[in-house]
């Protein structure tokens, strides 16, 4: 057990660390190593901890998930059938005013549905989305914020790499985390279509003034409706068999590789293809299961050190439930200005987590809360994530960063009061798991 | 993928290029079995709903291959920069600065997997001179698969951290404008 003042230096060190830029996989497993090496006056104990961590810490079933979900995601990005669903979208909603960014929202909620990452549709529909609307003559910050703000359903509408890394840090079923984050995600996505709806009304001018109207949606042919059609059987599959039992998550992750295959086939994708987007899934997940490796050590250190205790009876002497989340949440926007979403969590959930138990608070909707709020502070500047990536995609000019992070205001505006309507009402994050099968 | 302005030449230069073909090599292989993953996952599924036979021991495979899935990406993940980091400190226009703390970023990359590789060393060997295998009796993996992934991935992480550190000192020295950018692909 450390004193105070130990706790303090690890939680300063890990911190600094982290700004510095140094990698987090590093600043972890670093803090973690030296850190009980002082605690236990002998570095032998750092590393046969690092050892036993690197061997047994991914040594679950559940950690396949990451690599799979991630890989069918990559596989139906490459198949174009993103593209599909937003004409059909497009399509469907042609008497609604500001259609196209509905469709983006719409398309966004569905393909979220069988992505694992946020990244993976921002860069998606900007490559989309963004020709058509500018076609359209919508105000260019409307559009990119349309975009990087909707990025963000694919985090909590399930198959989520959020939502499996937060059960696994929490030591929580991530079957339940995945289906505790459907009603969410769908409120989500409803109050983004409700307000460019709404927008749309009110400033037809930032619509393009009815030029989409005139520009007659591409007609959907039979080859479109195959993509849209088999991420829409994968959502139901993925999701159905988590629900009624027939999978585990691990089992619905091999099952929706082997659906996204057959939906590449269909679409005629080439092997070439496939093989890329392997490599890429490869390349992204790897990093993620070294998150966890050294995540692991530095929940040990946090444990033998007595830290978590500690912070956490700061925490209980602060007083009631929902400063204490006020303070979680001021945190997670901090952080989320300039660290990506896997790190945040892996960083304060291990002490977050029996923080919110304490305080009683619902550990499904905790978590929910915590990835709208981590969520959001993907489209704060300086560095929010998703803004970057829209940025990445798009080659326009007037594209700037400081446009689409003005465009994405209002999405985080709703991301936050969605986590607020949890806070109040825990039953919208609880009540589908409770009915699970 | 990397954007070196700085390019290595000599010795450096070559192990370098030995580096990334065994890097490569090592995701290519990584991949396959990732595939090979889901296939296995699949047919346990279908065996078990269709036929009421599940395969045994799928758990077991899983488990120990996602292991060495992990540490054969190690060293490529390394060499892109794919770890996951904050930029923020890149803003920062002091070039010097900036790079110096990329050079440190690489050192403690390197103290960290070579302090991994040497801890894991021990229980390699014994594993391998034991036969030590791990399961259920019914079905039993051999563990000196995995302790050999996780020796060899991150001895080479270590050295591509190195490499790096080399790269990003060369680049200090030569002055150029971007040596060995420690990240450079992006994640959510």
């Amino acid at each position: 057990m450390g004193s105070p003042e130990y706790a303090a230096i690890i939680i300063a060190a890990l911190m600094l660390s982290v700004i510095l830029g140094i990698p987090v996989v590093l600043s972890l497993g670093l803090t973690s190593f030296f850190g009980l090496a002082w605690l236990m006056g002998s570095f032998e104990f750092g590393s046969s901890l690092l050892a036993s961590s690197a061997f047994g810490a991914i040594r679950a079933y559940e950690f396949a998930t990451i690599p799979l979900f991630v890989l069918m995601g990559e596989i139906l990005a490459r198949s174009g059938a993103a593209s599909d669903l937003f004409k059909l979208i497009n399509r469907s909603l042609r008497v609604l005013p500001g259609r196209l960014a509905l469709a983006t929202v719409g398309g966004n909620a569905v393909f979220g549905a069988v992505t694992g990452v946020s990244i993976a549709s921002a860069a998606a529909f900007s490559r989309i989305a963004y020709p058509e609307m500018v076609r359209a003559k919508y105000d260019k910050g409307l559009a990119l914020g349309s975009i990087a703000g909707s990025a963000s359903l694919g985090m909590l509408l399930p198959p989520s790499v959020l939502l499996i890394i937060w059960g696994v840090m929490a030591e929580q079923s991530i079957g339940k985390l995945f289906i505790a984050g459907v009603v969410p995600g769908l409120l989500l996505a409803f109050l983004f279509f409700l307000f460019l709806l709404a927008y749309a009304c009110l400033h037809p001018r930032l619509f393009g003034a009815g030029k989409e109207e005139e520009l007659e949606p591409e007609p959907v042919e039979a080859r479109n409706l195959v993509g849209a059609l088999g991420v829409s059987l994968m959502v139901l599959m993925v999701f159905g068999g988590i629900w009624f039992g027939l999978f585990t998550p691990t089992e619905a992750a091999g099952m929706g590789v082997l659906g996204a295959v057959a939906v590449g086939l269909a679409k005629r994708m080439r092997v070439n293809d496939f093989w890329h987007s392997i490599l890429d899934a490869g390349r992204i997940s790897a990093p993620l299961l070294f998150l966890l490796i050294t995540a692991q050590m530095y929940s040990r250190l946090l444990a033998l050190g007595g830290i978590g205790g500690m912070i956490g009876d700061l925490f209980l002497g602060v007083g009631d439930v929902y400063t204490v989340l006020a303070i979680m949440v001021m945190i997670w926007l901090l952080l989320g200005m300039f660290l990506d979403s896997t790190s945040i969590i892996l960083l304060t959930v291990p002490i977050f987590a029996p923080i919110a138990g304490t305080f009683g608070l619902e550990p499904l909707a905790f978590a929910i809360i915590g990835i709208l709020v981590i969520e959001a502070g993907l489209l704060t500047p300086p560095l929010g994530l998703c803004v970057y990536t829209v940025k990445g995609c798009v080659t326009d000019p007037e594209a700037t960063l400081g446009r689409i992070f003005r465009g994405s205001i209002p999405y985080w505006l709703i991301l936050l009061l969605v986590a607020l309507l949890v806070i109040l009402f825990p039953e919208l994050a609880n009540w589908l798991p409770e009915k699970m099968m | 993928m990397r954007t070196d302005t700085y390019r290595p030449r000599g010795w450096l230069g070559a192990v370098d290029g030995v580096l990334g073909v065994i890097s490569k090599t090592l995701t290519v292989l990584a991949a396959l079995l990732m595939v090979l993953i889901a296939l296995l996952i699949s047919a346990d599924v279908f065996g078990r709903g269709l036929f009421s036979k599940p395969i045994i021991g799928v758990a077991e495979l899983v488990v120990n291959t996602l292991v060495i899935i992990a540490f054969l990406q190690l060293p490529f993940t390394v060499r892109i920069g794919g770890m996951l980091r904050t930029e923020i400190m890149d803003m920062v226009p002091n070039e010097l600065f900036k790079h110096s703390l990329w050079l440190t970023g690489h050192l403690l990359g390197a103290f960290f997997f070579a302090v991994l590789a040497w801890a894991e060393w021990g229980n390699m060997v014994t594993s391998f001179i034991n036969n030590e295998f791990e399961g259920h009796v019914t079905f039993a993996v051999p563990v000196f698969p995995s302790r050999l992934a996780i020796v060899v991935g991150s001895g080479l992480a270590s050295v591509a951290y190195l490499v790096l550190a080399a790269l990003t000192l060369g680049g200090m020295f030569a002055s150029r404008s971007s040596p060995a950018k420690p990240s450079e692909v992006q994640h959510g």
